[in-house]
């Protein structure tokens, strides 16, 4: 018993910062409806602020306008740079209400996920670039000697994180029970118009209660820095176990939510204990496994986890619009790409290549976002199945040319199937953290597994060949890298996904999708299979992400999981919504838009702007959210259409609707329908 | 011929709430049944419990010949039977059109992908059009449904019901929020419709509507079946005048006033 327990207690640190994180963001949740998946991101701006006070004693600010760095003293003791660094949180909580979430308080919930992974990317971008992506240690706060426990030397901190952790949720639970303010948050919570008869201002309250989620997130990243290693990546994913300590509080319970982060934390340090001793466990990432089982088990049998809210309006995302002369539009832009390969040398065809595999994976979002409304926050993962089921198929059983990446891309709609399956019981942000944790627990516990990916060096992919024909990227010589062929061999492939899904969004299946994202009783009334329309949407967008997988392997020649991880899903998200979520031309866009892509490239090589690929798709995501859902494609194709109708006949649209609402109109009706047929 | 719907002893519960308690209930073929009774009486439930959209406690309900408490909404669907939704429930930011071509394909998943590869997409269907030509909705069919009035787009979940031609229709208060114009196309598309072979069942608050069209009315009070007969026997039947009929006007007309009658 003590043998087993005892290496349990190791995990208290971490469990209790995940305590405290999914704390912040019950906090958030009940305040404003959304769930903060940037919580993370936060805490790390965060504790990086408060490593470099203490380490060079420089006080960043990613203010603009203002300096962004002011030197504060040599030496910044400990409860100086503490408290500047609660203050920096308490201002980040409070920002990123008042510009993300408060303009999406109404929005749909896909909106509400998006603002928030814009946010996510944002900080993670900031971080970067003041920062840079290296590890930072970060000195012990608390002490660490250890103390005898069940016969084990537990490190201090340990116990008292916990003790912290277990306090804080007690105040927590205490303030909202107690409390004219935590009272006022619940009832806001539960009803939107009830907080007005309380005569509290709705907003104050949010703001409120970000900025405390701010502070707490904060303080436990910095609480955590000494204990792992501070690097952007890590930290920003440690979202994924916060989410599930926040699902096992149901979003709503602090006691529970604080008891759910310390028993991963504690799940996680057993496991680690488990995977030593026992053989047949995978040797990595079964310790990013645990939230992962966690959060599949709370939300995809335990129902409806997120409790409603009482939300006045909400606004829906746009609808897809009717492709119109496809294949005019296909052929002069395949003549343009096909124009531009031929043109463009060296890096730029190499960022034109790029585009064209990046507008693969949007448009496997466009079917499943844009037509469906299924979100995924993991769809790197199915381009990573594809990828590495590619690489044994093609060089482990020597599959041929075509065939190979067609079953590396079936193989990848299987898995969009084992996916869809369970997200058939969960909706909006429910999904979206489903998709993520999958995404995580597949990096982790198969992409990162050297036995299976061959770790860090990835795995070789065969050549293309076809009839003859060398499309690879490389060809003999490395002198013609990237070659003309593997371009046009992309740009065909991009160009009939492309048709096909333009096609899909005229189908029968289609025009079904629409209607469940639209409105899942009407269309089951309407005799639409909404279970299976989705699976079908899933299918095929894991289908579409594989193929973008095996055209990343033929890119590189070899896949590795630096390729297929949870952040570029991420930010393929942004391309795709930046560049419009519901249509074809919108991934083309998206496409462009990518880090390595055609737009960022020229921007670097002309004016070294590269690197701000990243934090232009976080705010642009963000603005997207709030501002443009329909992206770069939709107000392109509204101001078309405004152009072409004032042209041809000004004001005629508005006559057209408007006559169907007076009674002439209504009489011409009657008129109409009583000469109908029969 | 036995009924085209039939149930027997149906009860839904919500919670404690036996929202519609052992109700057994016919629909004959061709006819147009209505069923009304006072506000939270059951009616919206029991059409749920019919078409799908709600599990049944005990009971058991069979349509044209077999039983369908089993199949998912979909599948009642394919069967011959459709609704409208009290809640309108529209396929917002789709077009008229487009809403009823939805309904009109009744297209099984695997057959509405394999439409991906036949490529016919401009092709209007007749059926479709006919609907919309007799609910009245021809000049908005290309209009998106957000734009219309209320009465066009309650006509609109009529049509979207109506158009794959199914055997039993059940509306909930179609009529609720007509104008008189729109109420008149109503009308006329009802009696049409069973004109045309298709069975109704129709729920609405509008009584002159319902006592002058359906030829069987069941009147529904708190979850159970109150009374049950064709217009002119249910309108005198006292417990009926006492928890329903009395708050009409008709009622007051007739000059009978709800004392001592028990409404249970
Ligand atoms: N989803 C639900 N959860 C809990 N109770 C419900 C639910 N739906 C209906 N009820 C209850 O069941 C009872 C019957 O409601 P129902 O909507 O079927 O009545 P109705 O006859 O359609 O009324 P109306 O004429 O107002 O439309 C009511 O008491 C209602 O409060
Ligand atoms: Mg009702």
């Amino acid at each position: 018993m003590e043998t087993f327990l005892a290496p349990l207690l190791l995990g208290l640190g971490s469990g209790a910062v995940y305590a405290l994180f999914g704390s912040g963001v019950v906090l958030t949740y009940r305040a404003s409806g959304v769930v903060n998946f940037a919580v993370g991101a936060m805490a790390m701006c965060t504790t990086f602020v408060f490593a470099e006070l203490r380490s060079s004693g420089d006080l960043h600010l990613p203010v603009p306008g203002l300096p962004s760095q002011i030197h504060l003293a040599d030496e910044v003791p400990f409860l100086v740079a503490l408290i500047i660094s609660l203050a920096f949180a308490a201002l980040l909580g409070l920002v990123s209400y008042l510009l993300v979430f408060r303009p999406l308080l109404h929005a749909s919930a896909l909106a509400k996920v998006v603002g928030a992974v814009g946010l996510m990317i944002t900080l993670q971008a900031f971080v970067v670039l003041r920062f840079g992506s290296a590890t930072l240690g970060v000195a012990p706060i608390l002490p660490s000697e250890p103390v005898e426990l069940l016969g084990m030397n537990i490190p201090r901190d340990r116990i008292y994180l916990a003790v912290l952790a277990v306090l804080l949720g007690v105040g927590l639970w205490a303030l909202y029970r107690f409390t004219a303010f935590g009272l006022a948050t619940r009832a806001s919570a539960e009803n939107e118009t009830g907080i007005v008869l309380l005569g509290r201002s709705r907003n104050l309250l949010a703001a409120l209660n970000w900025t405390l989620a701010g502070v707490l997130s904060g303080a436990a990243g910095i609480l955590l820095a000494p204990l792992t290693l501070l690097d952007p990546g890590t930290f920003t994913l440690l979202v994924v176990p916060a989410l599930g300590a926040a699902l096992i509080g149901r979003f709503s319970r602090f006691g529970l939510t604080v008891a759910g982060g310390l028993a991963l934390g504690m799940a996680q340090a057993g496991i680690i204990k488990l995977q030593a001793s026992v053989s047949w466990l995978p040797r990595v990432g079964l310790r990013e496994g645990i939230p992962f089982l966690v959060i599949l088990v709370v939300v995809a049998l335990g129902g409806r986890v997120l409790p409603s809210r009482g939300a006045i309006v909400e606004r829906r995302a746009p609808q897809p619009p009717q492709p119109r002369r496809v294949l005019a539009s296909t052929g002069v832009l395949v003549a343009l790409g096909a124009a531009g390969l031929f043109i463009l040398q060296g890096s730029y065809r190499a960022a034109l290549i790029a585009s064209l595999i990046a507008a693969l994976v949007c448009l496997s979002l466009v079917v499943l976002t844009g037509f469906v409304g299924q979100i995924s926050l993991g769809q790197m993962a199915f381009a990573g199945i594809a990828g590495f089921a590619l690489s044994k198929l093609g060089e482990g059983v020597g599959i041929p040319f075509p065939l190979a990446p067609l079953l590396a891309a079936c193989i990848a709609a299987l898995a969009g199937l084992a996916v869809g399956v369970p997200a058939l019981r969960v909706r909006g942000v429910n999904l979206a953290i489903a998709t993520l944790a999958a995404a995580v627990a597949i990096e982790e516990l198969v992409f990162k597994n050297p036995d299976l990916t061959g770790g860090f060096e990835g795995s070789k992919v065969p050549l293309p060949h076809l009839w003859g024909l060398d499309l690879s990227i490389g060809g003999e010589s490395s002198a013609a890298y990237p070659r003309v062929a593997f371009g046009i061999f992309a740009l065909v492939v991009v160009a009939l996904v492309g048709l096909g899904v333009a096609n899909l969004r005229r189908s029968t299946i289609g025009r079904q999708m629409l209607a469940v994202r639209a409105n899942e009783r009407a269309a089951a009334a309407a005799g639409i299979d909404v279970a299976a329309t989705k699976l079908v949407a899933f299918g095929i967008s894991a289908f579409i992400a594989g193929m973008a997988g095996a055209m990343i392997g033929y890119q590189f020649s070899r896949v590795s999981f630096t390729s297929f991880s949870v952040f570029a899903s991420l930010t393929f998200v942004a391309v795709a919504f930046i560049g419009g979520i519901n249509r074809v031309s919108g991934a083309l866009i998206g496409g462009l838009l990518v880090a390595n892509g055609l737009l960022f490239t020229v921007l670097e090589e002309w004016a070294g702007l590269g690197k701000y690929q990243l934090m232009v798709s976080g705010i642009g995501l963000i603005v997207a959210a709030a501002l443009w859902p329909e992206g770069i494609a939709g107000a392109i194709g509204s101001g078309w259409a405004r152009l072409r109708s004032l042209i041809k006949a000004p004001g005629s649209t508005v006559v057209e609707v408007g006559a169907a609402d007076d009674t002439g109109a209504q009489r011409e009706v009657q008129r109409e329908s009583a000469a109908s047929p029969h | 011929m036995s009924p085209l719907l039939a149930l027997t002893d149906v009860t839904v519960t919500f919670g404690g709430v036996h929202a519609v308690d052992h109700v057994s209930l016919d629909v004959e073929h061709g006819s147009m049944t209505g069923l009304i009774g006072p506000n939270g009486a059951g009616k919206t439930t029991l059409i749920d419990a019919v078409t799908g959209f709600v599990e049944l406690a005990s009971g058991r309900i069979d349509f044209d010949g077999s039983s369908i408490e089993r199949l998912p909404a979909h599948r009642r669907s394919w069967r011959g039977l459709a609704r409208t939704f009290q809640s309108l429930e529209l396929l917002e930011d789709l077009t008229v059109r487009e809403n009823l071509t939805v309904a009109a394909e009744m297209a099984p998943w695997w057959s509405a992908l394999a439409s991906v590869a036949r490529r016919k997409a401009a092709q209007r269907s007749e059926a479709v059009e006919i609907v919309l030509a007799s609910a009245g909705l021809a000049r908005v069919a290309d209009v998106v449904v957000t734009e219309l009035s209320h009465g066009q787009r309650k006509l609109v979940t009529v049509a979207r019901a109506l158009v794959a031609r199914p055997k039993l229709v059940i509306l909930d208060e179609p009529a609720a929020g007509l104008d008189s114009g729109e109420r008149g196309v109503l009308r006329r598309l009802l009696v049409e419709t069973v004109e045309g072979g298709t069975t109704i069942l129709l729920v609405d608050h509008d009584m002159g509507l319902v006592l002058e069209v359906c030829d069987t009315i069941w009147v529904l009070d708190f979850g159970s079946v109150l009374s049950a007969g064709p217009p002119g026997e249910v309108r005198k039947d006292p417990r009926v005048i006492e928890a329903y009929l009395g708050l009409a006007e008709e009622a007051a007309a007739d000059g009978i006033e709800g004392d001592g009658h028990g409404a249970g």
